[in-house]
């Protein structure tokens, strides 16, 4: 028999003694696992938690007065984010940013905080619209979130929003590159066991955008699915892509019930 | 105390580039003991162990340490995703490891396993810079089979 359309088979049958090993086997790794969810500092070590936790140490907040910096930024048009928001930010409503990505029925689509920021900026303030993970609106962003740190994250699914969550949901299941691996399978069923010298964690995404300790930079959500999907030898998608966005949106919910920490401190 | 260089990042490699794309050997599969194997050499290549041991440890090539427990002491960081490969040779048979290798999936559809020799097209997105490539060239399948059938504990 020849057979190499392997994608669509399934092995059904007395064989599958073997499949059932290896399902007993994962359960047992399993022991090792965090519960759902776990935020990526609980996998740190103690200096590492310590540097994130004192705002004096943790390199990401320069990224955050920077964000301060242009939130109050006036440039040509004489007025900034701050009239509306509150000099330091102290009106942004810190509960609806732990909500992002959210539905907007003005959009009539799911937005991100960075595309919120964006709106707000052509919509409100009349400027040009910047590139997505560009670094003013990443600064921006960074600063924002930095905002609603220790708030709840609660990201809503609505029937408007279904079809987008399960884009999401579909792609963070489907094997990619010439590792041929799921999201799902490193940082769901695996997570927490050693990978070679690193332990896995359940790549929540409630730190972001994070300060990484090996390349010394922010990092956005959409920088490290390109890390991952290189790191599986696969063709990342663009950032601000439709494909990222409902990433970020169904891992978003997967983040459910932790506290937004921005900036995390990660390798 | 910032630095942990290497280590984690390391963990799981970002791959160096493979070689050339080579003509795909086809393979046959069979049954044996209600078990999924190749018993063909593929492209009838001649393996080598101690090339297929290097092919196993290199973080470029097999990587099997990342996932797997090997008799291979002189190596640091041995991962814990898949079964230690101890005495793999007592309970599989040279075509039965081929077929794992191969492709996985006909052993476990749901595996985490790379497919060391899944054919190129059945990869989704796969890179640029893999087009038309082949986790492992047909050779160094060929030497890692060799090798794994050494496994057996006396
Ligand atoms: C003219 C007033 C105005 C300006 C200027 C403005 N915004 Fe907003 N912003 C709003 C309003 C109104 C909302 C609520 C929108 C909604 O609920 O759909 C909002 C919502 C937001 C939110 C979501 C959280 C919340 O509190 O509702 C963020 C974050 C935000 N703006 C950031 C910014 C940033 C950054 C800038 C500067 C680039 C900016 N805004 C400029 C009026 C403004
Ligand atoms: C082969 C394993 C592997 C796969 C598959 C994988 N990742 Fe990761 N991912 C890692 C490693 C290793 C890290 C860094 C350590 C950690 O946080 O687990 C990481 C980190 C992350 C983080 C950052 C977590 C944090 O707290 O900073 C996110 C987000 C993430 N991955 C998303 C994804 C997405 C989305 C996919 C699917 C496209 C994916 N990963 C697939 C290995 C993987
Ligand atoms: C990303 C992790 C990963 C890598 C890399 C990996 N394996 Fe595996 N392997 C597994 C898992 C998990 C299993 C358990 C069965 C399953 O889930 O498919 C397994 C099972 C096996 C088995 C069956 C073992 C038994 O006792 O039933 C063999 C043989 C094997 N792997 C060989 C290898 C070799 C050789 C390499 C390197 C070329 C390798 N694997 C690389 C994850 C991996």
């Amino acid at each position: 028999m020849m057979q190499h359309d392997l994608l669509s088979r399934r092995t059904i049958g007395p064989k599958n003694i073997l499949a059932i090993m290896a399902l007993l086997l994962s359960f047992s790794l399993n022991l090792l696992a965090e519960p759902f969810p776990t935020s990526g500092y609980d996998f740190l070590p103690d200096d590492m938690k310590e540097i994130q936790d004192d705002d004096f140490l943790n390199p990401g907040m320069d990224t955050v007065d920077k964000g301060l910096m242009h939130f109050q930024d006036e440039e040509y048009e004489s007025s900034s984010c701050a009239n509306c928001h509150g000099d330091h930010g102290e009106y942004l409503n810190r509960e609806k940013i732990a909500g992002y990505p959210r539905y907007s029925e003005e959009h009539e689509r799911v937005i991100t905080l960075q595309e919120q920021i964006n709106l707000c900026g052509i919509e409100k303030l009349d400027r040009f619209p910047l590139e997505y993970d560009e670094d003013k609106l990443v600064a921006l962003e960074t600063f924002v979130r930095s905002k609603a740190n220790g708030q709840i994250i609660n990201v809503e699914v609505s029937d408007e929003s279904r079809d987008f969550f399960e884009l999401g949901k579909s792609l963070y299941n489907r094997r990619f590159g010439q590792m041929g691996m799921t999201c799902s399978h490193c940082h769901v069923q695996y997570q927490g066991i050693m990978l070679r010298g690193s332990k896995l964690t359940q790549g929540q995404t409630n730190g972001f955008p994070v300060y990484r300790i090996d390349s010394r930079q922010i990092t956005t959500i959409h920088q490290r699915y390109n890390e991952c999907f290189l790191q599986l030898r696969a063709e990342p998608y663009q950032r601000g892509s439709r494909e990222y966005r409902a990433l970020e949106y169904y891992m978003g919910v997967l983040s459910n019930g932790l506290k937004v920490e921005t900036p995390g401190v990660r390798y | 105390m910032l630095l942990f260089p290497g280590l984690l990042l390391s963990a799981l490699v970002i791959f160096s580039q493979n070689s050339r794309a080579e003509e795909y050997c086809d393979w046959q599969l069979t049954e044996s003991n209600g078990m999924p194997a190749i018993e063909s050499r593929l492209c009838d290549l001649q393996g080598d162990p101690e090339n297929g041991k290097q092919v196993a440890i290199d973080r470029s090539r097999g990587n099997c340490l990342a996932c797997h427990m090997m008799p291979i002491p002189e190596e640091e960081f041995h991962g814990q995703v898949g079964p230690p490969l101890h005495c793999l040779a007592m309970r599989y048979s040279e075509g039965q490891l081929r077929a794992r290798l191969v492709e996985p999936m006909l052993y476990n559809a749901n595996t985490i396993m790379p497919g060391y020799y899944r054919h190129p097209r059945d990869n989704h997105r796969l890179a640029n810079a893999y087009q038309g490539k082949t986790f492992l060239s047909a050779q160094e399948l060929e030497d890692l089979v060799a090798f794994v059938v050494t496994l057996r504990c006396e």
